[in-house]
């Protein structure tokens, strides 16, 4: 059974772990917030400053909190040789907590320091230690605006939760974002309705349980807490089928596949975990990671395997700039990657996805270019758009003096869109990415870099270091290795990002294979 | 001769002083008051009234001076017992809006862990002793008139058998009928339950009709210590002399009425 062509079990597989994360976040936010904001009620000192961090956090856009908390755990693993792992669950409970803070602190501290004073002196007369005033009068009287602080936490938080999966947590993100790249908007639709749904579900009976306690109706506050419970019971339950991937009895090991955010690495990542799945492994999937977070990830082992590219892992994690020739660079990628990081570069899968300047065939024909050397010439006078990293990587600034490129004006897109730009001629140039299907169903044509600025960027798979270790895996992996030739790569990411008889990566995936067997 | 027993509800303060700030509030003030007794504290707002009273259960702690009860020091008492031995009752109430009539009437009991099988018995003897009906103690404090709700205050601030009442301006909220109606049934239980009284109040004709002494007070000082008879007779001169004499011109206005004027 599906739903807006997402598979149930995969939704609600989604929905559980969305659910998990808000609710563990929230739970989080209460166990600091509240002791912080009464500490802030005693203390009028502490009261300002309290309050100002917690509004501080909240302009953090919480894309960029979650961003943050991973080179923060990075670091922290790295300064105590802990195995803390930065990728996946933890940093996002650590980013929502501290972003649901500000709705519990701010109602707190609020709905004590609203109670009638004549109620506190009433209290002091009796005889109440801070306890018992705590539990016996502040608590029940500020409890309705104190849940009011919940509410608008657990709503915020489920909405922002939508974000974790770029931090490779499992949410309901993942189809929004994974829709996104791949165009495909029914999936990115089922991502949003299940998120909003899950918001307002988890807003209804919180507010059943306020209007409960407000009208001092037991059995309403009851059955609002009870049905809370249920749902965070029905979140740990297991599906089914699971996703259709059966799980594998003997295994368990559970080998956790990356994968960055565009179509190719979603049918590569398909493809991995078919070929690990066939061999007997289980395994887990951590997806629209980006390129520095994927390699830092499989560098400490939070993800065991992902496809990376040459060039990207020069420039990037080497930091050099020289030119050398495919073999050459694969061979010192290997060795230098080995020695420091541990990880094993596995080998080339046989194609490249090389960033290329592409533009509309009619309009080089039109302006006479033919090569960067011309784009060159003309590039003031046309509009470059690029996918959302490439202007921040050294790739660009190589080019870019290379042959001196100046734009009239340069902007970033999700890859998706940047093809959109194109398309609609919002944009003369792109970088687009030379095993798209995209391009020449489009009518592009990629421009030659005769003074080779552009590094090579075969695909090429990596393993962490207890990967690389595993006989099996890497024996099951090596068969990958020279197997995907570029037009076979084209066409299977062409299956899944034109919109018309469009295939889900997983089904791409499978074509591939098949392509693979049928070559050897 | 007294008892030992008999000195529990007595009260002295020695050399209080408090100021908040640059404000003395307090200048100095002695003061003792037998077992028993039913003592006024008036005067205009800001006179120290209100903090002088607080100083007896320590909600107010002074900056100088002795605070004794039943002749043990305040500060060598735990303040949580010395507040469940102290009754108080003010203008504000402070019923606790989430608990029925009946649980902030054993609050104090509760506090101390008194046995909650006596509580049905006890709150209806509190009850009665306010006169109201029993089946008014499962109501909430937001369903009562504002006499009623006076009466629980008074209630509550009796249920662990006080030996000694403080009261901030108790009736000061009331209609003036429920006002006198209130203040003669207080006076009644305090001569019933031989409690010690302390009521601060800014009206002298009710400080004079219910206390057996007035204490008049003005920035932070005890001006006059007298009871309500030599109050009346008091000359007509000063503070204390302009306070009287309004009292008498009402009296005075009040029997001229009653013989037909």
């Amino acid at each position: 059974m599906t739903v807006f062509g997402v598979p149930l079990a995969e939704l609600v597989q989604l929905a559980q772990a969305h659910f998990r994360l808000s609710a563990a976040a929230v739970l989080l936010a209460l166990v600091i917030g509240i002791p912080l904001a009464i500490a802030a009620v005693r203390n009028e000192q502490l009261r300002g400053p309290l309050l100002a961090t917690v509004n501080g956090i909240q302009t953090v856009p919480g894309l960029a909190l979650l961003a943050l908390f991973y080179p923060l755990l990075l670091l922290l693993g790295d300064a105590t040789g802990l195995a803390i792992p930065a990728l996946g669950f933890l940093p996002a409970l650590l980013a929502l907590g501290v972003y649901a803070l500000l709705p519990i602190v701010r109602n707190t501290v609020t709905a004590f320091a609203s109670i009638d004073g004549n109620l506190i002196q009433a209290a002091d007369a009796l005889g109440m230690s801070a306890r018992q005033k705590l539990v016996l009068v502040e608590f029940p009287l500020g409890t309705p605006i104190i849940l009011a602080g919940i509410r608008i936490a657990a709503v915020w938080t489920i909405g922002t939760a939508t974000l974790a999966t770029t931090i490779g947590q499992p949410c309901l993100g993942d189809l929004i974002f994974s829709g996104l790249q791949i165009q495909d908007w029914e999936r990115v639709l089922a991502g949003c309705i299940a998120a909003a749904l899950l918001a307002l579900l988890v807003d209804f009976l919180l507010g059943l349980v306020e209007s409960g306690l407000a009208r001092r109706s037991k059995r309403r506050w009851l059955a609002g807490l009870a049905m809370i419970s249920v749902l965070l019971l029905a979140a740990f339950v297991p599906p089914d089928d699971w996703t259709g991937r059966s799980e594998q009895a003997g295994m368990d090991r559970t080998v956790v596949i990356g994968a960055k955010g565009f179509s190719e690495q979603y049918i590569l990542a398909e493809l991995i975990a078919a070929r690990l799945e066939k061999a007997g492994y289980r395994t887990k999937a951590r997806y629209n990671l980006g390129s520095s977070v994927a390699y830092q990830a499989v560098r400490t082992g939070d993800i065991d395997v992902y496809v990376d590219y040459t060039g990207t892992l020069w420039a990037n994690q080497l930091d050099r700039g020289e030119k050398l020739s495919a073999a050459e660079m694969l061979s010192v990628l290997r060795r230098e990657l080995s020695e420091r990081d541990g990880v094993t570069v596995l080998g080339a899968l046989g194609f490249e996805n090389a960033y290329a300047f592409a533009i509309r065939r009619e309009q080089a024909g039109a302006l006479g270019i033919a090569s960067l050397e011309d784009l060159a010439r003309e590039a003031t006078s046309l509009d470059l758009a690029t996918d959302l990293e490439f202007l921040s990587r050294p790739e660009w600034e190589g080019v870019r003096d290379a042959y001196g490129l100046t734009f009239a004006s340069m902007r970033s897109y999700s890859p998706t869109f940047m093809y959109s730009a194109i398309e609609d001629g919002s944009a003369d140039v792109i970088s687009a990415f030379s095993s798209d299907g995209r391009i020449s169903a489009l009518g592009l044509t990629t421009l030659p870099d005769p003074r080779q600025a552009l590094p090579n960027y075969d695909a090429v798979l990596l393993l962490s270091p207890n990967a690389g270790r595993d006989g099996q895996l890497v024996k099951s992996l090596s068969e990958l290795v020279g197997s995907i030739p570029i037009d076979t790569m084209r066409e299977a990411n062409w299956m899944v990002d034109r919109s018309q008889d469009k295939r889900t990566a997983r089904e791409a995936a499978s074509w591939l294979a098949q392509e693979i067997s049928a070559s050897r | 001769m007294e008892t030992k027993q008999d000195r529990r509800g007595s009260i002295r303060l020695v050399d209080i002083s408090k100021s908040y700030g640059e404000t003395e509030v307090l200048r100095k003030i002695s003061l003792d008051i037998e077992p028993h007794s039913f003592v006024a504290l008036v005067g205009q707002s800001g006179a120290g009234k209100t903090t002088l009273l607080k100083t007896i259960n320590r909600l107010v702690e002074p900056d100088k001076g002795k605070v004794a009860i039943g002749d043990v020091d305040a500060i060598a008492l735990d303040l949580t017992a010395l507040r469940h031995s102290i009754g108080y009752v003010f203008q504000g109430i402070g019923l606790f809006p989430h608990m029925t009539v009946a649980e902030n009437i054993w609050l104090s009991p509760r506090l101390q862990n008194l046995d909650p099988a006596g509580r049905t018995q006890r709150v209806a003897e509190l009850l009665d002793m306010v006169s109201l009906p029993v089946e008014m103690g499962t109501r909430y404090p937001a369903q009562l008139s504002g006499g009623q709700a006076q009466r629980v205050g008074f209630a509550r601030a009796l249920a662990v058998d006080p030996q000694i009442m403080l009261m901030d301006e108790p009736f000061g909220a009331l209609d003036p009928m429920t006002r006198v109606e209130l203040g003669q049934a207080y006076r009644r239980l305090h001569d019933r339950l031989g409690l010690t009284s302390v009521m601060v109040t800014h009206d002298l004709a009710e400080a004079m009709l219910l206390a057996d002494r007035v204490l008049v007070m003005e920035h932070g000082l005890v001006v006059a210590d007298l009871t309500p008879g030599e109050l009346m007779r008091a000359k007509n001169e000063g503070t204390v002399g302009a306070m009287v004499g309004a009292v008498r011109a009402q009296a005075g206005r009040l029997e001229a009425l009653m013989q037909g004027a």
